[in-house]
């Protein structure tokens, strides 16, 4: 018996040795082959055929791409038309036409930032949305309306949203973006299994809840994100990321569902510091990645308290050598722990790696303060 | 019946399934090769795959590459999963890169067939509903097309016009703004 169940797109079991004009196709294919178009593109295979004058509108991608020398006026007005005639203007206020999965929106160059103001994106099927180079607001962002949601990938943008919020979100990644001066962007996702933050500027995101959390990878870099000239401990009235009176984690608690955690600290940041205070417990948590060449938010004292608060942790690497160089010396560890003692951190610690160019004083600080916790070292 | 297994916990992973191509050559696979295609998936599922999965509208040439992809994306798929969850060495949060690397290196190479054979190819994993064997192959039309005039995608692909000059006027018309 010929298999049951026929392919998702529909349609009639292959046909070989027919002519082969792309019109041997199911109507399924043909829209999967213009969903990997460039939206302009993907239009103008209307006048191909009859066949083929409505196939754009249920492309299951939708890729809009900006170049810089690309006028603003005319592409906002293509995207207008585009969102208009696709269906039933799927991706604006109704969503019961639209098949999109994967929505893409890039625009590059040095051109101003594509306004999405206003705009709200409604859809059944959309998996997956890909923005890059646009002013996002909190319409947009606003993701409830795409129950299917699971992918959104942000980067080179600016987010003036007080809320980023989805219930089927699994996967965020939000990069080289710039965030509020004024206020603090709220993550709402608590389906989220993988995130990643890196290089964006501004107030940083405070994250709510993610029990599902996997994996999560935070970056910070230059010196615009949560920082200030005047204090160490970030809880000076005159920092720009200080929220007075405040005593909500900003970050930590966030992630502290999470099994496998990579923080980088690359610039001044309080952030961590300020969490700290509050530290959460890192209950999950087996894997963990410290970059913090300059000790600059994630110090001796920031070190302690995670491992302390990190009751299953079985890996930890500490890296002390700027991110994109390679470094020069590995030193393994593993914890033995004290006869008849109650461990001070994780009895599951297997291995410690502390990576660096050279043993500096700050290297060597490090390594004492994990020979404080019984984890030895060896030196092949 | 795995004459390859490997280690007591493979074992359960590479049951054999025989796939039978419509010229009738028989092609024993892992079920972890197999079920990269959902619609064998289903079939195993439903416990329909005893003596062989009939695949009549695939040829044995097209199964064999189809096989090929199969078998590399399914080992890719495997040493996913163990890196995660035995946390060995550098798998942290960062795929195995040299891998996945190799992993494009032979999606590049499988690319380059000739027309028929990329065409049978997409027909193929539509029909078999092999998610990343499709993406991959659509995206290469998709490539082939991007920037070509309407004209030109006709000719390339033996599109037959059956539209009245008036009627491609009239849709000219209504999507001017794409045309700009």
């Amino acid at each position: 018996m010929p298999p049951g169940r026929r392919g998702k797109r529909g349609n009639q079991a292959p046909m070989e040795g027919s002519g082969r004009t792309i019109d041997i196709f199911p109507d399924g294919v043909l829209q999967h082959i213009l969903g990997f178009l460039p939206a302009r593109d993907a239009v103008r295979t209307c006048v191909l055929a009859r066949r083929w004058c409505d196939l754009w509108m249920f492309a299951t991608g939708l890729r809009i791409i900006g170049n810089e020398d690309d006028d603003m006026g005319e592409l906002r007005e293509f995207v207008d038309h585009l969102l208009l005639n696709r269906g039933t203007a799927p991706l604006k206020h109704s969503s019961s036409g639209s098949t999109v999965q994967v929505l893409r929106l890039l625009l590059t160059g040095n051109c101003d930032h594509f306004n999405l103001r206003d705009q709200h994106l409604v859809s059944r099927h959309l998996m997956k949305l890909e923005l890059a180079g646009v002013v996002v607001t909190e319409s947009l962002l606003d993701l409830m309306g795409c129950p299917k949601l699971e992918q959104l990938e942000i980067y080179g943008s600016d987010l003036y949203a007080k809320k980023i919020s989805s219930e089927s979100l699994k996967y965020l990644s939000i990069a080289s973006c710039r965030f509020s001066h004024s206020f603090r962007t709220h993550i709402h996702a608590p389906s989220l299994v993988s995130l990643l933050l890196d290089h964006n500027r501004y107030n940083f995101p405070v994250l709510e809840s993610i029990p599902s959390l996997v994996d999560a990878s935070i970056r910070i870099v230059g010196n615009s994100v949560d920082t200030c000239v005047y204090c160490d401990s970030g809880d000076c009235n005159s920092c720009q990321g200080a929220i007075p009176g405040n005593c909500n984690c900003i970050l930590l608690e966030g992630l502290s569902k999470a099994k496998h955690l990579a923080l980088t600290a690359e610039s001044k940041t309080s952030i961590f510091k300020r969490d700290l205070r509050r530290c959460p417990t890192f209950s999950k948590l087996k894997t963990l990645l410290l970059n913090d060449y300059l000790s600059l938010g994630l110090d001796l004292d920031a070190i302690t308290c995670i491992l302390k608060h990190s009751p299953v942790l079985e890996k930890l690497t500490l890296e002390l050598f700027p991110k994109g160089s390679h470094h020069k010396m590995e030193i393994k560890g593993s914890y033995s722990p004290p006869v008849q003692t109650i461990a001070a951190i994780s009895e599951h610690l297997k291995m410690v790696e502390v990576k660096c160019e050279v043993v500096d004083e700050r290297v060597y600080k490090v390594l004492k303060l994990l020979c404080t916790f019984s984890i030895r070292f060896s030196f092949e | 019946m795995a004459s390859a297994g490997s280690g007591d916990e493979k074992a359960a992973a590479a049951a054999m399934i025989t796939l039978i191509s419509s010229d009738n050559e028989k092609f024993e696979v892992t079920e972890a090769t197999a079920t990269l295609s959902q619609t064998i998936r289903h079939m195993i599922e439903d416990g329909c795959t005893d003596g062989g999965v009939p695949l009549p509208n695939v040829t044995s040439k097209i199964l064999a590459r189809v096989i090929e992809y199969c078998k590399k994306h399914a080992t890719a798929a495997a040493g996913e999963e163990g890196s995660s969850s035995s946390f060995s060495d550098a798998a942290f949060l960062e795929v195995d890169r040299a891998f996945l690397e190799e992993l494009e290196e032979f999606d590049d190479a499988f690319l380059e067939v000739d027309r028929a054979t990329l065409f049978d190819l997409i027909l193929a994993a539509n029909y078999l509903d092999i998610k990343g064997l499709l993406n991959l192959t659509c995206q290469k039309v998709a490539d082939s097309v991007k920037g070509k005039t309407p004209e030109q995608i006709r000719e390339m692909y033996n599109i037959v016009n059956d539209l009245t000059p008036e009627e491609e006027a009239e849709i000219r018309r209504e999507t001017q703004w794409a045309f700009e």
